[in-house]
């Protein structure tokens, strides 16, 4: 390690040392500014899981025409199969399906009727490019065309829905984002210059020593990396905290992002040793 | 040797011409006073010597360096070489009186050993290193000038630069800083002090420039 980054380190330190209460506003707010951003990436997160989820219970059912034997049957699955924006196929046989009457209506349908008029079917699971009003409408339109299907039922008005909302939640999403990035970063920016300022008469005398831009900048530099990686630090233990609150509320209802802490440690350095570039330049001459 | 030469320089601050024609040079060893009243340039004409501007016409040579083909970043190297010292001390207030003369040499890049080496060395000839651990608010204004020129010391300038260095004091410190000055011009370091102290310049009796209205007179 050359004499020059010790020297750095140390008055980096010591810089953080001898402004004190500034170093600690800086660091909580740059671990204020990673809470709100982290908050709005878990809202986006368990939104973007919740349209998903939505998505996923179109309930994309085949029903086969009743008269059709075991054979018939397996050549709709192949013909189905081979259709583009499937995900998962599913047979339900007709004595399947009678099951499922008799778990929901508690009545077996045999008794009933003395027959089983539940036709057999397929469940779909659509892949995600099929999973809108226009191609899950197509898909259906492709398949009702094969020979031996009767029917094919889904929940076309809550896929036009979600077309629908989705465009402008995703809208309004970003630009919350776009907000919240913003004004996070604005925070950060603002208060560390603040305290840059506060040294700029140091930083002229530097100057007339002779201490090179590099040579100044370092320090400062340095103390942003810390005040960003104690100000994640903050930030993701704040964001733990609120995790497992909510998980003890909610259970599985919200799930944060993986590496999320991470991502804030490292969002939170870049951030601060950002700001503190862009503040020490404005008084390098 | 000459080691200054301002050639019919000029400055334009915004709107004002600071200067408008100003001959001055400086030979190796000399003490020379840049003298004239407040506003006259004095500070401009030393700004143009460790180049914090540069001129908007003639000639500037600092040793090696000339003002017209320095590059921004040669310019620490530039002041490196110079000891400059100013009429409100310009110390870095949250450090000690040692850490203030270290930094000179930190720039440098100098190692530890010989920091601390030339530090009490500098310390001492200015008659301070006993006070090397005092903040520069706990010192007075003619110990605390006295730290900036052991700052400006430190790297052994071929010049050193002092900008009303007496301003802020009363006259018997003014006479222990002049005094300091002449010591170490005598050791060989060549000083341009700007000053409208006309009794120290009388009692000094060194080379005289005037300078009035921006333009220096012979």
């Amino acid at each position: 390690m050359s004499l020059s980054f010790l020297y750095s380190l140390r008055e980096g330190l010591d810089g953080m040392r001898r402004a004190r209460l500034a170093s600690t506003m800086s660091t909580m707010t740059v671990a204020i500014a990673l809470v709100l951003l982290g908050l709005f990436i878990v809202g986006t997160f368990n939104l973007a899981r919740l349209v998903d989820a939505l998505r996923g219970r179109v309930g994309f059912e085949v029903f086969i025409d009743s008269g059709l034997d075991d054979n018939g049957i397996d050549r709709v699955g192949k013909s189905i199969r081979k259709l583009a924006g499937i995900r998962n196929l599913n047979f339900l046989s007709r004595d399947d399906a009678a099951k499922i009457f008799q778990k929901e209506f508690g009545d077996d349908v045999l008794e009933v009727l003395q027959h089983n008029p539940l036709p057999a079917s397929f469940t779909l699971e659509l892949a995600a490019e099929a999973q809108n009003a226009q191609a899950a409408q197509r898909l259906a339109r492709q398949i009702e065309q094969i020979s031996g299907v009767d029917e094919v039922v889904y929940r076309q008005a809550l896929l036009s829905a979600l077309d629908k909302y989705i465009g402008v939640a995703v809208a309004g999403n970003l630009m919350l984002g776009v907000i919240v990035a913003l004004s996070s970063f604005a925070l950060v920016v603002n208060v560390i210059r603040l305290t840059i300022e506060a040294k700029h008469r140091n930083i002229e005398i530097m100057q007339l020593v002779g201490a090179t831009p590099a040579f100044i900048r370092r320090p400062f530099l340095i103390q942003g990396l810390l005040q960003g990686l104690l100000g994640g630090l903050g930030a993701a233990l704040v964001v733990k905290a609120l995790q497992a609150v909510l998980a003890r509320q909610f259970g599985e209802m919200v799930v944060f992002p993986p590496f999320l802490s991470a991502s804030l440690m490292a969002a939170g350095m870049v951030l601060a040793v950002l700001a503190s570039f862009f503040g020490v330049r404005r008084y390098l001459r | 040797m000459t080691i200054v030469r301002i050639t019919n320089a000029r400055l334009r601050l915004g709107n004002s011409e600071s200067l408008k024609r100003v001959n001055i040079t400086v030979r190796s060893g000399e003490f020379v006073f840049l003298v004239g009243p407040s506003g006259a340039g004095k500070s401009s004409v030393l700004k143009l010597i460790y180049l914090a501007e540069r001129p908007t016409g003639g000639q500037v040579v600092v040793g090696k360096f000339s003002a017209a083909q320095i590059s921004r970043r040669d310019i620490p190297y530039l002041r490196r070489q110079l000891g400059i010292v100013f009429q409100d001390f310009k110390l870095l207030e949250d450090r000690n009186v040692y850490d203030n003369v270290a930094f000179a040499l930190q720039v440098t890049g100098a190692k530890t050993r010989e920091i601390k080496r030339s530090v009490l060395r500098t310390l001492g000839s200015v008659g301070l290193s006993h006070k090397r651990y005092k903040m520069p608010h706990e010192l007075s204004g003619g110990e605390q000038q006295r730290v900036a020129i052991a700052r400006a010391l430190v790297n052994e300038p071929f010049i050193l630069l002092a900008d009303e260095p007496t301003g802020n004091l009363d006259p018997a410190t003014a006479a222990g800083i002049m005094g300091l000055l002449e010591k170490i011009n005598e050791r060989g370091t060549a000083v341009l002090m700007a000053t409208h102290n006309y009794v120290l310049v009388e009692r000094a009796g060194k080379r005289v420039v005037r300078i009035e209205g921006g333009t220096t007179l012979n």
